[in-house]
């Protein structure tokens, strides 16, 4: 027992008036001499026993009443199995029930998950409510496709047997969208009284400000907000944070180093685990080492691929407690090699006297199974480009307009372009058509080519840089860095996320000297200095090796986000006009086929309305983590198929409780009743089920009963 | 007499005395009265006859007969005396319950004193004895019709106090009254009863008349009180908080029960019960009594009170 209002109990000190009044009440009298004494006490001995018990059941009746009726006001919450209170309205309601089926529901405790203890309140709810309420359930994370819409529950049976059916997501919630969807349909409430049912385990990932303002509304409609609260206390849990690619760009038989990161949520140092590495289904272990408690640990993981193509991979750590967080699955893209194409805008007859004599050289070295093409800038302006991975203009002149809508199209599309200075470059072209005042591919406007002597280059810090890795080398490397002229590079203040300058010049003006951008899925670096050694000696330095190479590397990563999601994230899928796509499906993981909305679907074609020529597919329903194929038909070819990686939301493996001080800020205005869920009873958390009405009834029947009593006992007798 | 006795109502006096009040029993007084007397010869009122003896006064012999049947036959003549009139009358606390100028004293003594008045005039001597747990002041017998003032006056100066012993009085009374009297108790008799039934048996071992009137007050047989009261013993130190509606019933049921065996105990042995609360009009419930009295004659006696045994 608990109470909503506890400081209401207060006023059980008033149980003491009616003692006090009956004391008061012997202190008003009158004083009478008697004579026959003695029959008036024969008198009252002979009563005194009904005497007494008829004062003392009275003054026991008026405390209890003073005592009820405080703990009424206290309003109390029932302990054990009081839906019916708890859910009592006077009249017609309709209820939504929301069930969150998020990933921290999957923490098992006593061999039952939150979420199966959810699904369980929810049925005892069904069987608690009047069937002329109507009700409609809905999953967290499908708030647009409700199981149940205003629905009337005749027989529960059906129901039950679809709630008996739901699976688990690996989606962290977010309760905005959730208060949205239910908002929508209290919009559509066929009765006055409304009714918010949250079974959730209260945690606070995916609460935020936007809840607040649905609820505010909510409190001066008078919608009700119940919470059945099915958290379980933690006791401890591995979370597999992320597994990502460290390798910029995989190659076929070539080394791809994967990172896994590893946290352990426990109280005590985890014991070494034995994790499972699939490759394509090929599986392997891989050892962690322990891990104390609250700290993560990241773990290399060396993996080759022996064909070209996109390959499947999931790592799965040892179940414990919280299963969804114990895997993470990724798509890799592996090439057979990695395109350079160098275009030469001052090419020369002898040795390092091109302008891209050094960068064939940095780029051709080794054993690295890249491929280099060079062309003269007249030759690449001819004829037609094979789209590389990178595309290196080196003191190219200008960029003709045919060529440049092309790279446009192909840098968007995950290209590679570095742009290099020189003295032969128009600048008024490049910024016309290029830069076009921040909105073309160029990252900076290119100003005038200016002599000066550098004392060397100084890194941006930045772990999105392209150079992030140089960032631990020594300064004196960069310092040695002196051109004698430098190209001038300009940046508007308010060129956003897009445009990153990677380094500046060792000068006072801290002169941008190399500039990149992200454009669609590809980027492009601006150097302001030349490839060769006409305005400087960097071309024949280490640093120059090694920042081209990184350089290449990393705007030949292809951006394949689009096929590693985390779990409620929409796939989103653009196809090129190539591809003459004719129609398109998607299939879920084989695990989640459980759940009817899980069924592979045909996919509708899409068209955007900026580019009709490229189709697209989207697909809503990412509740589930896995490998989601994508398969598509074509004029050209047969089936086509893609496999999408949906890694589970590790952000609500955090299983931090949503505070009490966190419900006031998130939950504005409206105050919910929160009722706890444990095991099979619904157990008094500091809120709960409300008795006040059966208190009040008390209260009525002792009043009554006492009125009644008082005329008895004080009637003349 | 300086003031007029209080006591001395002439409305009262004024319908009870013509009625007057004669002794049911033979009376021994000393002068000739209305009241039959055990002692015969001076009154006229003939008896029987008895056989003439030698030594007998020959002007008791009836002479007719002796010369109708040639024998001798001595008439008896009744005697008719005075009555012997002793008022016990209880001045103990309890007798001072009542409002003002209405106690239960206060009417007992009016009481006291129309009687007496009645008493005296018809000659009877009367006496006053006001007593509480013992006889507290005697007023001796006395015809005159000075008597009369000087009985008031002691009740005038009477004040009711202490407790009430009736047993012990009466009994002392009876033994120290010789003669035949009419013994009249004029009390609340919220006293010990088995010795007053005891020595009421004693003074009617001894052949004297008893009337009992019984004065309550009406608060005393209805228990009237709407809040709680604190009862304080009128006549001594106990006193304890009572919420009266609670048992008034009982209460009621009690007192009659008490009031019932009294009177039924005073029937039994022929022994006058009144009973006059404080409210009432004394002058109509005296003339009634004496009135019926009158009229009744004489009662049937079955035995005496102390012999009943039991009681409250």
């Amino acid at each position: 027992m608990s109470f909503l209002a506890p400081w209401m109990l207060w006023g059980l000190a008033l149980a003491s008036a009616p003692i006090i009044i009956h004391l008061l009440n012997r202190r008003r009298f009158i004083r009478v001499d008697w004579a026959p004494m003695e029959f008036l006490k024969l008198t009252i001995k002979t009563n005194r026993r009904r005497l007494r018990l008829e004062q003392w059941l009275l003054l026991a009746l008026r405390t209890l009443l003073v005592v009820v009726l405080f703990l009424a006001l206290a309003r109390p919450v029932g302990t054990r199995d009081s839906l019916a209170g708890f859910f009592a309205k006077s009249g017609r309601t309709t209820r939504v029930v929301v069930l969150d089926d998020s990933l921290s529901m999957g923490y098992r405790a006593d061999n039952r998950t939150a979420f199966q203890d959810a699904v369980e309140a929810a049925k005892r709810l069904l069987d608690q409510i009047a069937s002329q309420d109507g009700i409609s359930v809905m999953l967290a994370s499908e708030p647009s496709q409700p199981i149940l819409r205003h629905a009337h529950i005749d027989d529960a049976a059906p129901v039950v047997a679809t709630l008996d059916g739901l699976t688990l997501s690996e989606m962290s919630p977010s309760w905005a969208n959730v208060f949205n969807g239910v908002d929508e349909l209290l919009a559509t409430s066929p009765f006055p009284l409304k009714e918010v049912v949250l079974v959730t385990d209260l945690r606070a990932q995916g609460w935020d400000a936007e809840v607040t303002g649905i609820v505010d509304r909510w409190a001066s409609e008078n919608v009700t907000l119940r919470i059945i609260d099915v958290a379980q206390s933690p006791l401890g849990n591995m979370v597999l944070e992320s597994l990502e690619l460290k390798t910029p760009v995989p190659l076929r038989d070539a080394k791809v180093l994967l990172e896994a990161k590893i946290r352990n949520d426990g109280e005590e140092t985890s014991a070494a685990l034995t994790g499972i590495l699939s490759v394509d289904e090929q599986t392997s272990t891989v050892t962690f080492p322990e891990i104390p408690p609250e700290e993560s640990v990241t773990v290399a993981i060396p993996v080759s691929f022996d064909a070209v193509g996109f390959h499947q991979i999931e790592l799965t750590l040892p179940a414990d407690r919280l299963n969804g967080d114990n895997r993470d699955l990724l798509v890799v893209d592996v090439r057979e090699t990695l395109d350079v194409m160098l275009v030469d805008g001052e090419p020369g007859s002898r040795p390092f006297e091109s302008e891209t004599d050094f960068l064939a050289a940095v780029f051709s070295a080794g054993a690295s199974p890249w491929k280099v093409t060079r062309l003269t800038d007249t030759e690449w302006s001819r004829q037609t480009m094979v789209p590389p991975d990178v595309l290196v203009l080196a003191n190219v002149s200008s960029i003709p307009d045919e060529r440049l809508k092309e790279l446009e199209e192909l840098v968007s599309r995950g290209m590679g372009l570095m742009i290099f200075a020189g003295d032969q470059i128009d600048a008024g072209s490049y910024n016309l058509s290029v830069y076009r005042n921040g909105s073309g591919l160029l990252p900076a406007e290119i100003g005038q080519i200016r002599d000066q002597d550098v004392d060397g280059l100084v890194l941006e810090p930045s772990a999105e840089s392209p150079l992030h890795e140089m960032e631990q080398m020594s300064p004196e490397m960069f310092s040695e860095i002196r051109p004698h002229r430098i190209q001038e590079l300009g940046i508007e203040p308010g060129e956003g996320d897009a445009v990153q300058v990677l380094a500046r010049w060792n000068v006072q003006e801290q002169t941008p000297a190399i500039v990149a951008k992200t454009v669609g899925a590809g980027r492009v670096v601006l150097f302001g200095l030349t490839a060769d050694r006409n305005w400087s000696d960097w071309p024949v330095q280490p640093s120059f090796v090694l920042a081209s190479r990184l350089t290449v590397q990393s705007i030949a990563a292809r951006n394949n986000s689009q096929q590693n999601l985390t779990a409620g994230q929409l796939i989103h899928w653009d196809f090129t006009p190539a591809q003459s796509v004719t129609s398109a499906a998607m299939t879920p993981p084989v695990h989640a086929e459980q759940n009817p909305a899980q069924q592979a679907a045909s996919l509708p074609l899409s068209i955007d309305r900026e580019d009709p020529q490229r189709p697209f597919v989207e697909f809503t329903n990412t509740r589930s983590a896995g490998f989601y194929d994508l398969s598509w038909q074509s004029n050209q070819a047969s089936e086509i198929k893609l496999a999408i990686a949906v890694g589970p939301d590790v952000r609500d493996s955090r299983l931090d409780r949503l505070l009490p001080a966190q419900q006031e800020q998130f939950l504005g205005r409206i105050r919910p009743q929160i009722v706890g869920y444990n095991e099979q009873s619904l157990a008094g958390s500091n809120q709960g089920a409300e008795l006040w009405r059966s208190a009040m009834f008390c209260v009525l029947g002792f009043v009554v009963f006492e009125s009644m009593l008082a005329a008895w006992v004080g009637r003349t007798r | 007499m300086s003031r007029s006795p209080e006591y001395l109502n002439p409305d009262i006096l004024s319908q009870i005395v013509g009625i007057g009040l004669k002794s049911r029993q033979l009376v021994e007084g000393l002068i000739a009265g209305q009241h039959r007397s055990p002692l015969q010869g001076l009154s006229p009122e003939f008896v029987d006859y008895r056989d003439y003896t030698p030594g007998d006064d020959l002007k008791n012999l009836d002479w007719r007969i002796y010369g109708r049947s040639d024998r001798f036959y001595i008439k008896r003549y009744e005697e008719e005396s005075n009555l012997r009139a002793y008022i016990m009358l209880d001045a103990s606390a309890s007798m001072g319950y009542g409002g003002e100028g209405r106690t239960k004293f206060n009417t007992a003594a009016t009481i006291a004193a129309s009687l007496a008045a009645v008493f005296l005039k018809q000659r009877d001597s009367v006496g006053l004895t006001l007593f509480d747990e013992q006889g507290r002041q005697e007023l001796p017998l006395s015809a005159v019709p000075s008597q009369l003032y000087k009985l008031a006056e002691v009740l005038q100066n009477a004040e009711p106090g202490g407790k009430t012993e009736m047993g012990p009085v009466l009994a002392t009374l009876a033994d120290r009254i010789r003669r035949r009297a009419v013994t009249v108790l004029i009390s609340d008799f919220f006293t010990p009863i088995e010795p007053l039934y005891a020595a009421i048996g004693k003074l009617q071992y001894s052949g004297h008349e008893i009337i009992v009137i019984h004065v309550l007050h009406q608060d005393e047989l209805d228990l009237p009180f709407r809040e709680s009261v604190i009862f304080r013993d009128i006549e001594g130190a106990d006193e304890f908080f009572a919420e009266p509606w609670t048992f008034q019933s009982a209460y009621r049921e009690a007192m009659q029960q008490f009031i019932g065996e009294l009177k039924e105990r005073c029937q039994f042995c022929g022994i006058d019960y009144l009973q006059i609360l404080t409210e009432d009009d004394l002058g109509s419930r005296l003339s009634h009594y004496l009135f019926e009295r009158q009229k009744q004659g004489s009662v049937k006696r079955h035995g005496r009170m102390s012999n009943l045994g039991g009681g409250q």
